[in-house]
């Protein structure tokens, strides 16, 4: 068995599995191409002793290629005994491809820190200079009956060409889209109306997600803006808002 | 009464970038006159002077001169920006050098999840969206925004360093793909052994 040198660097020293992958090639002298005929597989197992389990996302990517380093390498080790018939690329050229594409824009990354400035500042323009300022008018509940029925239909259009299918329980509930809905808004400040339906939402779904809505604006956690009749709405949190008791028994309820 | 002397008054007013366009349009002067009292007033303002000027994107703003950065801000503390962390500067090339891409285009690139890095950049308005791709779900589409050009120097996007040749790199290894592809097609035809 070769040893694997101690390496002198730690798994978090690295921006990621292909950053750790680079500095093995780098390292060896290799050209990216080489990579299998080497050692470079064992040298990235040997890192992967390092990973913190309880990071599980980190873990995840970095195992998730030391899977896709073993399967490349099985595959050169195992005698050919069935020549595959593949429409997509092999596994090797598709990584040896990342690996390649990481490297060119890494090194761009790079130069771009030469570039980087911090001390330059700028002056705000003089407030006594007007500008054409956007107003949101509010509007009324009707506007957004109006919006909802257009994305309806629309919606209805789309299910009559589609062919017959399966119907699949919603996803969610009204109370736990609540739950959800408000949360996102909090976070974003605002949000579009028409992005807070997917594409793949059912009709129920898309009654869920409005009677949400409905149930957020009346309890006047969010606000509702539109600009000009049929144009988007803004969904904006509404920092004011007082604790509706209300609000709380029915949130308590959620499972 | 001087044009450079006009837009002297007039950039130090906006403070922010003024466009070209912006100043032909009001002040109807000719594009050469403009460029060659921009050009003036480029010399003007570089080298020692305290105040700079910078062009980007077609426009036009003072700025306090780089090298007196640490000192101005002694005296006058404005909001200073922190150096990009090392992922933040990945996802940020990247998206400057493939503008405009979704979210999981940038994640294939680095391998990684890049939620943080993106919602981080974008919180510092040097990315924002510039659209949606035409897709399952509509992902939103990333790109460079103006003050991404300040705050490396830059007057334009095609300004970047080699930014034909790593476009051009950049292609050969998509290529590379069909390539393969094409040579695949060919192996459907070869004997098993």
């Amino acid at each position: 068995m070769e040893s694997i040198q101690t390496h002198n660097f730690k798994l978090n020293d690295f921006e990621g599995p292909l950053d750790l992958l680079l500095h093995l090639i780098r390292n060896a002298k290799l050209d990216v191409k080489d990579i299998f005929i080497s050692n470079i597989t064992e040298q990235f197992l040997a890192y992967l002793q390092d990973v913190d389990a309880l990071n599980i996302k980190k873990a995840s990517e970095f195992l998730e290629m030391a899977a896709t380093l073993l399967e490349i390498k099985s595959r050169t080790l195992l005698p050919q005994m069935v020549e595959e018939i593949e429409k997509e690329e092999s596994i090797e050229n598709k990584l040896i491809r990342q690996i390649e594409e990481y490297r060119i824009l890494k090194e761009a990354g790079e130069k771009l820190k030469g570039l980087e400035n911090l001390n330059r500042f700028y002056k705000q323009p003089d407030p006594s200079i007007k500008k054409q300022r956007v107003q949101f008018k509010e509007f009324c509940i009707e506007n957004l009956l109006n919006a909802f029925q257009k994305l309806s239909e629309h919606r209805l259009e789309q299910r009559v060409q589609a062919a017959p299918r399966i119907i699949v329980k919603e996803r969610f509930t009204v109370p736990e889209k609540i739950k959800l809905m408000r949360e996102i808004i909090k976070e974003r400040g605002s949000i579009s109306f028409f992005a807070l339906f997917s594409k793949e939402y059912t009709k129920g779904e898309i009654v869920i997600t409005f009677l949400s809505l409905l149930e957020l604006v009346r309890l006047n956690v969010i606000r509702a803006v539109q600009g000009a009749v049929f144009d988007d709405i803004q969904l904006q949190y509404n920092e004011e808002q007082l604790m509706d008791s209300e609000f709380l028994v029915f949130s308590s309820t959620t499972t | 009464m001087k044009l450079e002397n006009l837009i002297e008054g007039i950039l130090f007013l906006a403070g922010e970038g003024i466009s070209i366009t912006e100043l032909l349009e009001k002040l109807s002067v000719s594009e050469s006159e403009l460029e060659k009292t921009l050009e003036r007033m480029e010399k003007k303002y570089s080298g020692n002077s305290g105040i700079h000027i910078i062009r980007y994107n077609e426009k036009v703003q003072f700025t306090s001169n780089p090298e007196y950065g640490e000192n101005i801000a002694l005296v006058l503390n404005p909001i200073r920006e922190r150096e990009l962390s090392q992922s933040m500067l990945e996802t940020l090339a990247i998206i400057a050098y493939k503008q405009p891409l979704t979210r999981l285009d940038i994640e294939e690139v680095r391998g990684v999840s890049s939620d943080y890095a993106i919602s981080n950049l974008l919180k510092h308005n040097l990315i924002t969206i510039v659209g949606r791709k035409n897709t399952l779900g509509k992902p939103a589409l990333f790109g460079t925004t103006d003050l991404f050009l300040k705050r490396f120097g830059l007057v334009s996007v095609d300004q970047l360093p080699e930014f034909a040749t790593t476009l051009e790199r950049l292609k050969q290894i998509q290529s590379s793909e069909t390539l393969e592809a094409e040579l695949l097609q060919e192996k459907e035809f070869i004997e098993i052994d």
